[in-house]
């Protein structure tokens, strides 16, 4: 992937799951994909949107329903 | 099932007078446990744990209930419920420990995600990376598989099966003789809960708790108050059976204090306390003051766990006075349920004698037993052959 910024991004994730920060891990893996999805690359971006969504939703966190809205508008979600 | 099995089922339904107790392979052998895991433990409502396992709305708690991977949920609403610990995409072990959810329990493997009532909230994806939907999928349908449950004295109850009658109905009969006693139980804290490691199969340990003719051997400093002649039997065939004593004398504290009593108990329960098991696993005491339960969890034809849990009937955390007497009382219910477990233990050695023959039950004393080893052979002959 030639994004800005990715070799940093993927340390952040690969830090946050040994640390199991969920919470934060779920925060970047939302940023990432939102970041893809204004690059366009709409496969990519809901890749990563999803996997943020996952784990807002075991930790209830409130940004489960911004990330359901939004794979939910690109059909990725019922 | 062979025909030597069968004519040993025969004399074990029998009449106490002239039957046999179960044989040796219904202590030892694999395939009889198995048999009898599904048609004693499944068809029928066991205990497998506490309400106070997951005291808190999110509290998750797995428990392995002879093979069979459960999990304990305690969802935001504050019920209960148990399910199949397995996820039904690959069939991974969902929970391995305890802990507290803020939202959905999410499968370790590939992470499908369930709410706390089993429904099927997310299947990453499931249609390709990204895709989360895919017209083969049907959340609805893919729910975890709820098991029947009641809790009752915080007892967490499930028939398996999903077979049984309801719990208030397959415990009728005892929850009537003890109707004064439905009332709230209070879990009196860490320290009135305690486990055994017991090599032997379950039902030893229902056989010895239901008999009081092991008392002046077993338990002589408990017998120095409670004679034998002052114990009766409790037999309710097809439900339960157990002892009764009519001289039930309360625990005191230093300082001469006592626990309060169960509210508006007639006077039976002054000096009156029974000590009851509720097949197939559930060994109960009931008195003015003060009751536990102990759970067997059956971890293979020769090993079970035994939880101990003690109930009061305030909340311990109301009464810091009776913190010391709490302990005590621990630590005296402890030193007599100990006294048991060489019995059980010996008695599961014994059954590898391959000339023991199930043993002659004394129809005086021993017939509480018999009411437990027919009511397994009664089941056991329903599940092979039918109702005859
Ligand atoms: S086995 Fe649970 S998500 Fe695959
Ligand atoms: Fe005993």
């Amino acid at each position: 992937m030639s994004i800005p910024d990715f070799e940093k991004y993927n340390q952040l994730v690969l830090d946050l799951f040994e640390k199991e920060k969920f919470e934060e891990l779920a925060c970047l893996y939302l940023e990432w994909g939102k970041r893809l999805l204004a690059l366009g690359k709409l496969d990519e971006g809901c890749f990563f949107l999803t996997q943020g969504y996952v784990l807002a939703l075991e930790h209830g966190m409130e940004e489960a329903v911004e990330i359901y809205e939004i794979l939910k508008n690109h059909e990725r979600e019922d | 099932m062979d025909v030597e099995a069968d004519r040993d089922l025969e004399l074990v339904r029998q009449a106490v007078e002239g039957a046999k107790g179960l044989p040796n392979n219904h202590y030892i052998d694999q395939a009889t446990y198995e048999e009898e895991r599904e048609v004693l433990l499944f068809n029928n409502w066991a205990g497998i744990g506490l309400g106070s396992d997951i005291p808190n709305p999110g509290d998750v708690s797995p428990v392995n209930f002879a093979g069979m991977p459960l999990l304990m949920v305690r969802n935001h609403e504050g019920d209960i419920q148990v399910f199949q610990n397995t996820c039904r995409h690959r069939g991974m072990k969902l929970v391995e420990k305890n802990c507290n959810l803020r939202g959905t329990i999410r499968c370790p493997y590939h992470s499908w995600s369930y709410n706390l009532d089993g429904s099927l909230r997310a299947t990453p994806h499931v249609g390709g990376p990204g895709m989360n939907i895919d017209k083969h999928i049907v959340r609805e349908d893919l729910g975890l598989t709820k098991i029947n449950t009641h809790i009752w004295r915080d007892i967490v109850f499930v028939n398996v099966s999903g077979t049984a009658p309801t719990f208030r109905e397959y415990a009728s009969k005892l929850l009537k003789r003890w109707h004064e006693h439905e009332q709230p139980m209070y879990h009196g804290g860490p320290v009135s809960g305690f486990n055994f490691d017991v090599a032997c199969n379950w039902k030893l340990a229902v056989e010895n708790y239901c008999e009081s003719y092991h008392l002046p051997w077993i338990h002589p400093g408990l017998n120095s108050y409670s004679r034998l002649e002052d114990h009766y039997h409790i037999e309710e065939p097809g439900h339960f059976s157990g002892q009764g004593t009519l001289v039930y004398r309360q625990i005191i504290g230093e300082k001469g204090e006592k626990f309060p009593d169960f509210k508006n108990l007639s006077k039976f329960w002054n000096t009156g306390a029974e000590y009851i098991v509720l097949f197939p696993n559930v060994m109960l005491a009931t008195q003015r003051d003060h009751g536990y339960a102990i759970i067997l969890l059956p971890q293979g034809p020769e090993r079970t766990i035994e939880r101990n849990e003690i109930f009061y009937s305030f909340d311990p955390e109301t009464r810091p006075d009776l913190k010391a007497l709490i302990e005590k009382n621990s630590v005296q219910w402890r030193g007599v349920l100990e006294e048991d477990l060489f019995v059980v233990e010996g008695m599961q050695k014994g059954r590898h004698g391959i000339f023991f023959d199930g043993g002659k039950f004394s129809p005086v004393m021993d017939s509480p037993t018999h009411v437990f080893h027919k009511w397994v052979g009664d089941k056991l002959h329903a599940s092979r052959y039918g109702n005859t």
